[in-house]
């Protein structure tokens, strides 16, 4: 402390330019996103895939659809440049078409399983006390059955329709998500600037919606990236047992189960569904990894 | 102990109780109690800072927190605040009952890194208050006020649009306590305001205080450790020993005329910047017990070096009061409060000096 008088000046004004953008953390966030040169190598493919699938009727060199009994199992070629399968139907026309139907059950069944975990989290880590007990026993319970059977179970139960496959996936894969938010919630319900906001009478609401969840956000936006990557592979899982979507539409695990009689004489029909669903997932997790470096403040470079 | 006839008394706290439970097993049984507010008194007056002190752990900050209702504080407790003549016991509020008291006492953190939301600007953590109680209904009046405070505390307005990673520890202490001054409080409690901060920075953020004290009439309740900080700020200071006030008084009387082993040993501890003065310390044997199972008697007796010289019954059995000892507002929690001859800080400095 200074001497006697106390009468130090402020101190220096802090960063240069007071009116310069504004750095705001999603900001840095996606800056130091921008640096993780595999993410956006993801990202990349992603969105090629994406666009694809969205644009397939015009990307789509043939109706995936259209039987032709004279071209069946062809090898790739340049008219066919990913073959045809035992139908004659252009494999590359239906991998575009199948990405939509894979791609989409990914990313819709993520973001159920993320609401769903969020929900639930955020309840049991902010209320605590019995709700906290409830949902997590709930939460541990659904944890102790195998998933592979829980999804057979599921899904023979409620039909094959697209939502009612996502709604199964999600049932069986927002547990994680819970885990992960409710730990979150109970850190942060005990900051400072938590209670700070507590101390001005915010309520429940904007303790949750204003404070707490934004700065829980982070490993939400991962999980739910990684998710939509296993949620993609369940359901080939799902298409693989002939419990996903049902033909004609076919998705990528759809085209698997039907290539797998003919592995052996034409390898291209179980190569390419294979292929994309790696690269997708590839993909996915690259990315990923690529959010969570980036939005982890720990790691800040 | 009764103020209450005392007009510019803001706030009176009354056997203050927190017992925190220790729950073991599967069945996550109650084992036992952390008393680690325990009977806690004290009262504020209007414009006045009372220095709360004490070592770690022995629930200066509990009590801070129990008064603004952040810890509920355990049934029986009385934390009386008087508001125009009214006197309201916040401690037994709901609260929903409580969201009007709010505007009226704040709340200082100890940690600027921890106390501001960093997915906020500074502007909006400031205009929270103001959003909460619907006092700035327009954008335009909010962004007037949080101007004006972001001014009050020394800092420029211009950076409102800013996030706080971009500022120093000093520099978001004050927007903190930008924040807690938006709603124009009487009492704000300090809960270590300037522990954390650089000693160069510290000096400012206390003249702040001060400053604001002046200007707008606030009432303090200042919880440190650091006896020389409390010295400069307090008009009264309050030491908390294992959840219990000990003593009591203004603050040079404490300082010069501890009734207090406990004080007198604290006291001790501060140091002097004069090299040439060695202060005789003294040193409290064994640890501080455990707030779980506290001694019986007076919860000091095991460490007070006057009982292990005297081994009064009296301390071991009975559980001393705080009482008025002087007749002039100084309480103090010892049976021997009147008869030990207790040395202060002056008393301890010369002492040394005569002998060297």
């Amino acid at each position: 402390m200074a001497e006697a008088g106390l009468s130090v000046p402020f101190e220096s004004e802090p960063p240069p330019s007071a009116a310069a953008a504004v750095e705001s953390p999603w900001r840095l966030a996606w800056r130091r996103f921008l640096r993780h040169k595999l993410a956006l190598a993801g990202l990349g493919v992603l969105a090629v895939l994406g666009l694809s699938a969205l644009l397939a009727p015009w990307v789509a060199p043939y109706d995936p659809n259209a039987i032709d009994l004279r071209a069946r199992y062809q090898p790739p070629s340049w008219t066919h440049p990913m073959g045809t399968d035992d139908l004659g139907r252009d494999m590359l026309s239906r991998v575009i078409y199948g990405g939509r139907i894979s791609l989409s059950i990914g990313i819709a069944s993520a973001l159920v399983a993320v609401l769903i975990g969020t929900l639930l989290g955020a309840a049991a880590g902010f209320f605590g006390r019995w709700l906290d007990g409830v949902i997590m026993r709930f939460t541990d319970l659904m944890l102790t059955f195998p998933p592979l059977l829980l999804l057979i179970l599921l899904a023979s139960l409620f039909g094959t329709s697209f939502v009612t496959i996502v709604l199964v996936i999600s049932a069986v894969s927002w547990m994680n998500v819970a885990r992960l938010v409710r730990a979150s919630f109970l850190s942060l319900r005990e900051q400072d600037f938590v209670e700070a906001a507590r101390a001005l009478g915010a309520g429940p609401v904007r303790l949750i919606v204003k404070h707490i969840l934004p700065n829980a956000l982070s490993p939400i936006i991962v999980a739910a990236t990684l998710g939509a990557a296993s949620a993609i592979l369940t359901e080939s899982t799902l298409s693989y047992l002939g419990l996903g979507i049902q033909p004609p539409t076919s998705s990528w695990g759809t085209m698997l189960q039907t290539a797998q009689a003919q592995i052996s004489t034409a390898p291209w029909m179980s190569l390419f569904p294979g292929l994309m669903i790696f690269i997708t997932v590839l993909s996915i997790n690259f990315v990923g990894d690529g959010l969570r470096d980036a939005l982890d403040p720990r790691k800040v470079v | 102990m009764a103020p209450t006839q005392d007009g510019r008394v803001l706030l009176e706290v009354k056997n203050l109780k927190k017992y925190f439970p220790v729950k073991r097993g599967i069945f996550r049984r109650t084992v036992g109690w952390v008393k680690a507010v325990d009977g806690v008194s004290f009262f504020i007056r209007r414009g006045e800072t009372l220095g709360l002190v004490g070592e770690s752990g022995c629930g200066k900050t509990t009590t801070g927190r129990a008064i603004l209702k952040l810890i509920e504080p355990d049934p029986g407790s009385q934390i009386l605040f008087h508001d125009d003549g009214r006197v309201i016991d916040i401690a037994k509020l709901r609260p929903r009952q409580m969201k009007p008291l709010r505007r009226k006492m704040q709340i200082i953190f100890q940690d600027p890194y921890s106390s501001l939301n960093p997915r906020m600007t500074i502007g909006d953590i400031i205009a929270e208050p103001l959003i909460i109680h619907g006092v700035a209904r327009t954008r335009k009046e909010r962004e007037a006020r949080v101007r004006e405070l972001l001014e009050a505390v020394g800092l420029n307005p211009a950076y409102m649009k800013r996030y706080p990673h971009e500022f120093s520890g000093g520099q978001r202490q004050r927007i903190g306590i930008a924040r807690a001054l938006a709603l124009d409080p009487q009492l704000i409690v300090c809960d270590e305001p300037v522990s954390a901060l650089d000693v160069s920075i510290q000096a400012q953020v206390i003249n702040l205080l001060e400053d604001l004290q002046k200007e707008f009439g606030l009432t303090y309740l200042f919880i440190a450790h650091d006896l020389s900080v409390v010295r400069h700020i307090s008009d009264r200071v309050a030491v908390m020993y294992l959840g219990k006030i000990v003593e009591m008084a203004e603050t040079e009387e404490l300082f010069q005329n501890p009734k207090h082993p406990y004080t007198e040993a604290l006291l001790s501890a501060v140091p002097v910047p004069d090299p040439d003065v060695k202060l005789e310390r003294i040193i409290l044997e064994g640890d501080v017990p455990s707030p779980v199972n506290p001694p019986s008697g007076c919860v000091f007796h095991p460490r007070c070096p006057y009982y292990n010289r005297n081994g009064w019954e009296v301390c071991r059995t009975q559980t001393p009061e705080l009482v008025d000892v002087t007749g002039t507002g100084h309480f103090a929690a010892c049976h021997f409060a009147r008869e030990l001859q207790l040395q202060g800080v002056t008393a301890m400095i010369e002492r040394r000096e005569a002998r060297s």
